[in-house]
């Protein structure tokens, strides 16, 4: 369990790097904004709580990694990694710009702090089922964590990936879906079905668990949970979530922010 | 008769014995390729089942953890199928894996089309940081599969089903080095895998009837050795490449692309055309598809008395 400061300082956090979030995305004249801010709490839960960088060397893997399989959501997670000090809060405002080390989507090679390369969606799973494999054959007790988008979950390999896992009873595997319940032109459910993703993922083998991805205990106590499966934290989310303009609006995939957009928006975050 | 493949199922389990880091991954195909051999490890042995994407994408993150992961399948389907997995979670991230891939070119033969790998040196050549190899025979299969895994970064491996001639000199294949197996001065055959036996036979022909041909193994198809690739240009009148493989982006265009620019002369690239081949014995299929010591020769008299 969390303790009130804790989750006072997560939460003032979270709003600290939703308005860089916004900044950077306006400076930048691009970038997918709907699916950044969905991401917040997860990940200023992971870097706070679970996942210890050594500064000396990002590239190290003999630690808690996280692998970002929607790779689009990179500008909540280069925020955080300025955050907790990867590189300076200045080089945000390079961000996909002519030979910054912040990419359009994750780069390991460039970015410190990156643990995997990914864009392409359906590919982060595989890979951080083969990091939690590694740990597995070399007796090393870390986590690899995993973050997948609702809508990435068409693709085929998510599927492959999901067999494999649970034949292998990789416990130290804790994959998230950003359940924000919408993707690039359309709600998921047009795509998906309405179906029941926990249950879908408990036939697979998995630990299944469905929380609010923006409570902080919630996401707490399904990291904790014990099991010797892997685990599935179905994590819902609003897409755009904390610029009321934003929320569950297809456009703000990844609609360019105008001027008034954000000030309106910087003004909401102030409140 | 012990295959190529033979040897590489045997070679790796015995360089894993040594080296603990390799892991070996297999997409339900592995007595076909001889991966299956390494299951004498244990875990290090991890059977994916049907779907080779998955596989590739593990073998990224154990990449990432510092192991060294073999993945294996068909050529066909270890490129192909997994194109952008190999393209974003292998190439682009600069992971240390070795793609094997077996059953090369016309050599899946009966299978038809649909196993037959024509392509797969065209897309991994394509992709920056990997480099693509083929052995001409066992000698030389132990020497770029003992190399590969000491060179840090992708790595594709290309290799032909069924027997092999031996044509190489041990000690005078050097890894990534284009090796001269025969001197000449009218042309210059290059060829990778089982052509390199083809055109030497064809250069011995040749030579009956007073025509000079070098003979060059080329078993790093990327990155080329440019050097030993200008030394032989500059000797002969006219190159002529032949591989079990298309004749678009394979290593006939690789050494094309290099001596249009660097010492333009006449390149005569011999290996399957623009075009799907179809079911029949491996030998059928190089005797319809040109890949013959007989065509090498057709081709190269008549290229001689019409150019010069
Ligand atoms: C293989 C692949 N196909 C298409 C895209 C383009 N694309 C980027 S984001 C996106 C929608 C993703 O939806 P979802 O996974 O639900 O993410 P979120 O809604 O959280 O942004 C698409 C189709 C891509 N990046 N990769």
């Amino acid at each position: 369990m969390l303790n009130t400061e804790e989750i006072f300082f997560l939460k003032q956090k979270s709003a600290q790097i939703r308005k860089t979030i916004i900044e950077m995305l306006y400076q930048a004249g691009s970038g997918h904004t709907g699916g950044s801010l969905s991401l917040v709490e997860i990940l200023v839960y992971l870097y706070f709580k679970e996942i210890k960088i050594n500064m000396e060397k990002p590239k190290s893997t003999e630690r808690n990694m996280l692998i970002l399989s929607k790779g689009h959501g990179c500008p909540a997670l280069y925020t955080v990694l300025a955050e907790i000090g990867l590189f300076n809060k200045d080089v945000l405002k390079t961000y996909k710009k002519l030979n910054s080390i912040l990419q359009g989507h994750p780069d390991r090679l460039k970015t410190p702090g990156i643990d995997m390369s990914t864009g392409s969606l359906g590919q982060g799973l595989s890979v951080g089922i083969g990091c939690a494999l590694a740990d597995k054959i070399k007796g090393d007790n870390h986590k690899t964590y995993v973050i997948l988008g609702d809508g990435e979950l068409q693709e085929g390999q998510i599927w492959e990936a999901a067999i494999f896992a649970s034949r292998n009873d990789l416990d130290n595997l804790c994959v998230f879906i950003d359940n924000n319940k919408l993707q690039l032109t359309s709600k998921v459910e047009e795509i998906f079905g309405k179906r029941n993703l926990s249950l879908i993922w408990k036939d697979f083998g998995w630990e299944s668990i469905e929380i609010d991805g923006h409570d902080f205990d919630e996401i707490d106590s399904a990291v904790l949970y014990p099991t010797k499966k892997p685990k599935i934290v179905i994590a819902n989310t609003i897409k755009g979530k904390g610029i009321s303009f934003m929320e569950n609006k297809i456009e703000w995939h990844s609609k360019k922010i105008s001027e008034d957009d954000y000030k309106k928006a910087l003004n909401e975050l102030l409140i | 008769m012990e295959e190529i493949r033979d040897i590489f199922g045997k070679e790796l389990l015995e360089i894993g014995k040594k080296e603990k880091r390799i892991i070996v991954l297999d997409a339900d195909v592995g007595s076909s390729t001889r991966s299956l051999k390494f299951s004498e490890l244990g875990q290090r042995f991890i059977q994916c089942g049907i779907a080779e994407q998955n596989m590739v994408g593990i073998s990224a993150g154990l990449a990432l953890k510092g192991m060294i992961p073999i993945v294996t399948s068909f050529a066909v389907f270890i490129t192909g199928r997994c194109y952008d997995q190999i393209r974003i979670s292998i190439a682009y991230p600069k992971l240390n894996v070795k793609i094997v891939g077996s059953h090369a070119g016309l050599t899946a033969g009966p299978d038809g089309p649909t196993h037959q790998a024509i392509d797969d040196i065209a897309l991994m050549r394509d992709l920056p940081n990997m480099m693509v190899l083929e052995p001409a025979d066992k000698k030389e299969m132990k020497i770029v599969l003992n190399e590969s895994i000491k060179h840090n970064g992708p790595v594709y491996i290309r290799i032909n089903r069924g027997g092999s001639p031996e044509v190489c000199n041990i000690d005078d294949i050097c890894f990534k080095k284009i090796n001269i197996l025969k001197k000449g001065n009218d042309v210059g055959i290059l060829a990778s895998g089982f052509m390199v036996d083809k055109a030497l036979k064809a250069a011995k022909i040749l030579e009956t009837e007073h025509i000079n041909a070098l003979v060059a193994d080329i078993h790093c198809i990327k990155p080329l050795d440019v050097d030993t690739l200008l030394d032989i240009a500059r000797k002969v009148r006219f190159i002529l490449t032949i591989e079990n493989h298309s004749i678009i982006g394979g290593m006939g265009s690789a050494v094309s692309e290099i001596l249009a620019e660097l010492y333009p002369l006449p390149i005569i690239k011999v290996g399957v055309k623009d075009t799907f081949a179809e079911s029949a014995d491996t030998m059928q299929l190089f005797e319809k598809y040109g890949l013959t010591e007989a065509n090498i020769i057709d081709i190269i008299k008549r290229h001689l008395k019409s150019n010069f």
